[in-house]
């Protein structure tokens, strides 16, 4: 059974004239599978990622949640944002601890689950700072580890590591992959960054712009751990710039 | 003098230190900025004292800073001044709480809701643009001269900028704080509790510090204006009888009050309210 079931997706948002953000879009998402949605600004590949968590409604075509239709964000699902949105009046343990709370989940059952969660993403010790104390990279751990402490089976993530530095972004895409192997999760994660997606995908799902439809869907067999340099993925790497560039001819004829 | 000059310089270094390296520039000229500023207020004192000793201003005028200070037994004894404070500051407490309640509340209910702020807000804008002054004769006829004739006045002073701030904090909660929380389940009622009022209670804490400052001023001025206690009844007794010593004996302890109301606000901001940000 897949995670996900999406058929014929649309989504348009009302006014004059109507924009169109997601046309006809279907695939699937098996369990336990790492999906990148990839594509350039304007492709509705968060929009998308929306529909999946139960925040935005889709206007058109079905969206099934291991077979049942997604009628709203229900919690059982981890959704990690662009930044990492964390309170900040809320110390970075009660951040993570926030779902929990939610659902009302015993006090001291909810410290020990938020101090592993917090170890897990490498932020053992920080748990009594605000977040303003901390820095960008830690923000975005912080805010996994706020998706991930309710331990969901699936993560959805929507541009997570667009907002910090080339190191520390590699550094966490490594432990992603690192805490995806370790709990076997589904994780569906949209980016604009081609490299990225090489090197976390089991398959990506490219989209073109205005309106979003599926260009490709890539499955990358690669064997993990992967390298990055390694030849194969930077092959893998340049096709699917060939295949962006012949999403938008017009941006290519200017640039050239 | 001299000692009390070198006691400050001593107190700003070893509070410089503390502020880290940003502000260890200025550590070389701050100490003589306080000293200047303690000269200028010496001369000040020391000008009056002597204008007023040598009779050069008349005593109805001016009163000295020895005749201040020796004004403040009489107060206690003659004048039963404990009264008349715990009068003025039971006034201003019932006031500024009360108008804290039920303003935050308003504002909630409006901030929350478009069709009541859509009713309530040509009324409260309407409210608020009376001159108080102007009505306090009215208000004196309906409730008296007593405790709920000032309470009344203090709200109409403090209500107004508890409800509006609440509005405004309110309006300030950013959406993807709110998205975050949905996406974790939580039903609207949550999103209010943990989501929409932490994000007001900048905004909310701002409006309590202006209050607390503004409810001791409308009690003092609904005290002076029509009153049968309290330090503004006081205030207008001894300024009928020429006590010009007593008069600013009152304005000082007043002022202190004033400003004790203001560190005491300020600590629960550090200490409690808005803690986060001053860690």
């Amino acid at each position: 059974m897949p995670a996900f079931t999406i058929r014929s997706l649309d989504k348009v948002y009302p006014g004059a004239p109507p924009v169109r953000a997601l046309s006809n879009i279907s695939f699937s998402v098996e369990e336990g599978e790492f999906i990148v949605l990839l594509g350039p600004s304007g492709c509705g590949k968060s929009t998308l990622l929306e529909i999946l968590a139960g925040l935005q409604l889709p206007s058109g075509g079905s969206v099934l949640f291991r077979n049942k239709p997604i009628d709203g964000p229900g919690g059982e699902l981890g959704v990690v944002f662009q930044d990492a949105s964390l309170y900040p009046w809320r110390t970075v343990a009660a951040n993570v601890g926030l779902g929990l709370e939610l659902r009302g989940v015993d006090k001291v059952e909810a410290r020990r689950l938020v101090e592993e969660q917090l170890s897990l993403v490498g932020l053992a010790g920080f748990g009594g700072k605000f977040p303003h104390q901390i820095s960008g990279g830690m923000k975005q751990r912080a805010g996994i580890a706020r998706a991930l402490v309710g331990d969901p089976d699936v993560i959805l993530m929507d541009e997570p590591f667009g907002a910090v530095d080339y190191v520390t972004r590699n550094k966490l895409q490594e432990d992603l992959i690192r805490i995806w192997q370790q709990r076997r999760k589904t994780i569906v994660f949209v980016t604009h960054d081609v490299g990225e997606a090489v090197f976390l995908a089991d398959r990506i799902v490219l989209l073109s712009p205005r309106p979003g439809r599926i260009a490709e869907i890539v499955t990358l067999d690669l064997p993990r751990p992967r390298q990055r340099g390694d030849i194969e993925l930077l092959q893998r790497e340049a096709r699917i710039y060939e295949a962006l560039r012949a999403l938008e001819p017009a941006a290519t004829a200017i640039m050239a | 003098m001299s000692v009390e000059s070198i006691e400050t310089v001593v107190d700003v270094q070893t509070a410089e230190k503390d502020q880290g390296t940003t502000l260890r520039s200025l550590a070389a000229k701050l100490p003589w900025i306080v000293i200047v500023q303690i000269l200028v207020v010496a001369a000040i004192l020391l000008a009056v004292q002597l204008a007023v000793d040598s009779g050069a201003v008349k005593r109805i005028y001016l009163a000295s800073p020895t005749q201040i200070l020796g004004a403040f037994p009489q107060l206690f004894t003659r004048e039963n001044l404990l009264f008349h404070l715990s009068v003025t500051l039971a006034e201003a407490g019932v006031g500024v709480t009360l108008s804290a309640v039920l303003g935050i509340a308003t504002g909630i209910a409006m901030g929350l809701f478009p069709k009541v702020h859509r009713f309530l807000n040509p009324f409260l804008i309407w409210f608020m643009a009376i001159p108080k002054v102007t009505i306090i004769p009215l208000l004196t006829l309906y409730l008296g001269l007593g405790f709920e004739h000032k309470v009344f006045i203090i709200f109409l002073f403090c209500y107004f900028l508890f409800v509006f701030n609440t509005i405004a904090g309110i309006k300030q909660v950013q959406d993807n704080h709110i998205k975050v929380a949905r996406a974790l389940g939580a039903t609207q009622r949550q999103i209010i509790w943990k989501v929409v009022l932490p994000s007001a209670t900048p905004s909310i804490v701002a409006a309590v510090r202006i209050e607390a400052a503004t409810c001791l001023l409308a009690t003092l001025f609904a005290e002076i204006v029509a009153s049968k206690a309290g330090v503004g009844n006081l205030l207008n007794k001894l300024s009928g009888i020429y006590d010009t010593a007593g008069v600013f004996a009152l304005v000082i302890l007043v002022t202190s009050i004033a400003l004790l109301i203001i560190y005491l606000v300020d600590l629960l901001e550090r200490r409690v309210l808005l803690k986060w940000k001053y860690v």
